[in-house]
């Protein structure tokens, strides 16, 4: 055998190894999704008792045809997809210019602000703050329609996006920004001319992570459209579908509905993956 | 590829934007109050899925009709999972809607906060009460003397049996007693050599001890868990039951893994013909024909008895209630009892009663529909002839240290010790966190007339 021959075999059994860990990880990881879409073809009583079984014994479409009017698919996606929107684009500019300020600024008491904001990661109020939201919101009239919410996302400014903003924009040479400041950039003109335009795969990552949030947000939303239920979101819609029936849950329905309401992610993350995947390497490699 | 990706947001912001300018956007149009044109739009609040069609149905003949002629439109929502936290939030923010279904035990801290009112504020309000005169129950519909809200439909306990299994195992003769329900368990499980078993528990739903166990098996205790006459809790009446119940699963003729069943999955395993008996409530017709279909030939019986003489107590029967007022209704008083009138009706209730959604709790109602209702099991469950409604018991108040008395039953159900011992121990525990916790007054306020002393006439 030759020695190239033999590097060929170790090469094409590291391929191999490769593979299998990664055909090991990819049916765990979607398995469960697999799992999840053939059940929401189940009766409910299958469901319920025929737990073991992958493929339903019988395929059972009403389910979505169900799900589909009764959690008011048409509308409620709507809402969903209009609130989604307006937060993605303004957490992305709240973000990335925070990133940028915690990263090139220079301003006394900048590394204990931004600890102090790194410490809130850890800390979840959950639903403690939400009536307090409210009663906010309702001083200023923005209690009853998803643009409370939209604001409030907004602005609480979200640390893991900008903790991700900041790693990312210190791995842009800081020497661009002083050629650009001998060209006579001011602060902000060095964010808009040169680090905004390089910043696209942060802006899909944080895109991605806000929209997944956004899309996925059910008691805010909720709450800010108890006065006006027309309003409300997708998620609030299909999670009802789940007391839609008599005095049993209707998991079959509810599972058809999540199904449905996934689409838009997967197509989301599907068009930005390339840009995702860049966005969180830079800032956990160089941050 | 960015230039795709910015023009691809810009069109999608663009069409969101644009949409919700001419579409309402995020704004809110549907808040109450006016609806336009002297329209006055009164809102409803109900957590009732099952009922939704026939009230969807109701709702529009009304704004149609008789709502349109005198200017009210009424906005009715079915809230989901989360109705409860819907309401505390709504009605913490000032955003209540007039009207809301309500029955719970944290409707006490609404009346304390002041934040519904009294039937009788309504102008016609007391009309309304009196014709429930001497059925209104304290802390269940009256606070302080007042009513607040009123009963609408019953909630009765049987027993379902899957006869097939019963046939197949030779058993004619259906149970009348906790100990022929045991003996016929054993049989049918030997029987079913694994395929099939006697009985069934769905212990990861604590209130299926509460449904299924205590509230029927008042007609043997003469109470749920709290005796409304001696002003005393007693869980050690329950014996005979517990007994037998806890003799089952020695006997290993209860459903394996039992201790991980929800109700959901108890009842779907009954309609997958995996069991032969199981305790049901009346909202369990709709279950068993409709979401879990049971194929087989399924009757309902009476609640077995401690003794072959019967149960010699009237059978309890929860009352369900159906709305509350808010303080919001203070704007419109006079339509929101107009609306409070019409969901009240006896009509709107016998159409409820014809389509098998409820069993009425006027009589009345049931005297007005033009058809029984069809559905399997359904007249077995309304035919309840000697009944009292559950009295409501000071559970909140007690504030009892240790294991609260669902889960203390769990945990004897999931490991099998001496019954009598633990049900002792919860009479000890209850009744001196009772006299620590509950003041006389409170407690009074928990003691039931003579009228409704629960022995059989």
């Amino acid at each position: 055998m030759t020695i190239s021959g033999s590097a060929r075999i170790q090469k094409n059994a590291t391929s191999g190894l490769i593979y299998a860990v990664l055909i090991v990880v990819f049916i765990f990881s979607m398995f469960p999704v697999f799992y999840t879409f053939m059940a929401s073809f189940k009766s409910n009583k299958e469901l319920l008792t025929a737990g073991n079984r992958v493929i339903p014994s019988q395929f059972v479409v009403d389910n979505y045809v169900q799900a589909w009017k009764l959690a008011n698919f048409k509308q409620y996606t709507y809402n969903s997809v209009f609130m989604s929107v307006f937060i993605v684009g303004g957490v992305i500019v709240t973000s990335v210019v925070c990133g940028y300020v915690f990263a090139r600024g220079q301003f006394r008491g900048k590394q204990f602000m931004y600890y102090m904001l790194l410490s809130s990661m850890f800390v979840s109020l959950g639903s403690l703050t939400l009536y307090p939201l409210l009663m906010i919101a309702k001083v200023v009239s923005l209690n009853r329609s998803l643009w409370g919410v939209i604001i409030i996302r907004i602005f609480a400014v979200n640390t893991t996006n900008v903790f991700i903003a900041r790693g990312y924009i210190e791995s842009i040479p800081r020497e661009i920004d002083e050629a650009a400041k001998v060209d006579g950039c001011s602060f902000f003109q060095i964010f808009r001319h040169v680090i905004a335009p390089l910043c696209t795969p942060v802006v899909a990552t944080v895109g991605i992570l806000t929209f997944r949030n956004a899309w996925n947000d059910y008691l805010l939303p909720m709450v800010f459209t108890l006065s006006n239920p027309k309003r409300m979101p997708l998620v609030v819609g299909v999670i009802n579908l789940k007391s839609s029936g008599e005095a049993a849950s209707s998991w079959n329905l509810m599972l058809a509905g999540t199904a449905i309401s996934v689409i838009p992610m997967i197509v989301i993350y599907i068009i930005f993956n390339r840009y995702f995947i860049d966005g969180l390497t830079s800032g956990s490699v160089k941050g | 590829m960015k230039k795709r990706v910015c023009l691809l947001l810009l069109a999608v912001s663009v069409l969101v934007w644009g949409t919700s300018l001419f579409a309402g956007g995020g704004g809110d149009k549907s808040s109450g109050g006016s609806a336009g044109s002297g329209v006055t739009k009164i809102r409803v609040w109900s957590d009732n899925a099952s009922e939704k069609t026939v009230r969807d149905a109701q709702v529009a003949r009304f704004n149609a009709g008789e709502g349109k002629a005198k200017g009210i439109e009424i906005e009715y929502t079915v809230y989901g999972t989360n109705f409860a936290e819907a309401i505390d939030i709504a009605l913490k923010a000032g955003e209540a809607p007039e009207l809301f279904r309500q029955d719970g035990k944290v409707f006490t801290n609404y009346v304390g906060a002041e934040v519904v009112l009294p039937l009788s504020d309504l102008p016609g309000g007391q009309a309304l009460v009196d014709k429930y005169k001497g059925q209104l129950i304290p802390n269940l519909h009256t606070w302080n003397g007042k009513a607040y809200t009123l009963p609408y439909n019953v909630t009765t306990y049987k027993f379902v049996i899957n006869k097939d299994l019963f046939d197949a195992a030779g058993i004619t003769k259906l149970p009348t007693t906790w100990e022929e329900v045991r003996q016929a368990a054993k049989t049918i499980t030997t029987k079913g050599a694994g395929q099939y078993y006697g009985f069934v528990l769905g212990l990861q739903s604590p209130w299926t001890i509460t449904t299924y166990f205590l509230f029927p098996n008042g007609a043997n205790t003469g109470l749920a868990v709290f005796d409304n006459e001696k002003l005393q809790y007693n869980f050690s009446a329950h014996l005979p039951w517990v007994s037998s119940v806890v003799g089952m699963i020695n006997d290993r003729s209860v459903f394996p893994g039992y201790e991980n069943l929800d109700a959901d999955q108890m009842r779907a395993q009954f309609a997958a013909g995996r069991v032969a008996m199981i305790p049901g409530a009346s909202f369990d017709v709709g279950v068993y024909t409709d979401q879990f279909p049971a194929n087989f030939n399924w009757v309902v019986i009476d609640v077995p008895a401690f003794t072959a003489s019967g149960a010699p107590y009237k059978a309890i029967v929860s009352a369900t209630n159906l709305l509350a007022v808010s303080t919001t209704a203070k704007k419109n008083p006079e339509k929101t009892m107009e609306v409070l009138n019409f969901f009240y009706s006896d009509e709107n209730m016998a159409e409820m009663y014809e389509a098998g959604l409820y069993i009425p709790f006027r009589s009345e109602a049931v005297a007005l529909a033009k058809k029984a209702p069809t559905a399997r099991g359904f007249a077995e469950f309304a035919d309840v002839p000697q009944k009292i409604i559950l009295l409501p018991s000071p559970d909140t108040e007690t504030a009892v240290e240790g294991l609260v008395y669902r889960d203390a039953l769990i945990r004897l159900f999931s490991r099998p010790t001496d019954a009598a011992a633990v049900l002792q121990e919860l009479d000890t525990r209850y009744n001196a966190a009772l006299k620590k916790n509950v003041d006389s007054a409170t407690l009074n306020g928990f003691k039931a007339d003579a009228a409704r002393v629960v022995r059989k006439e």
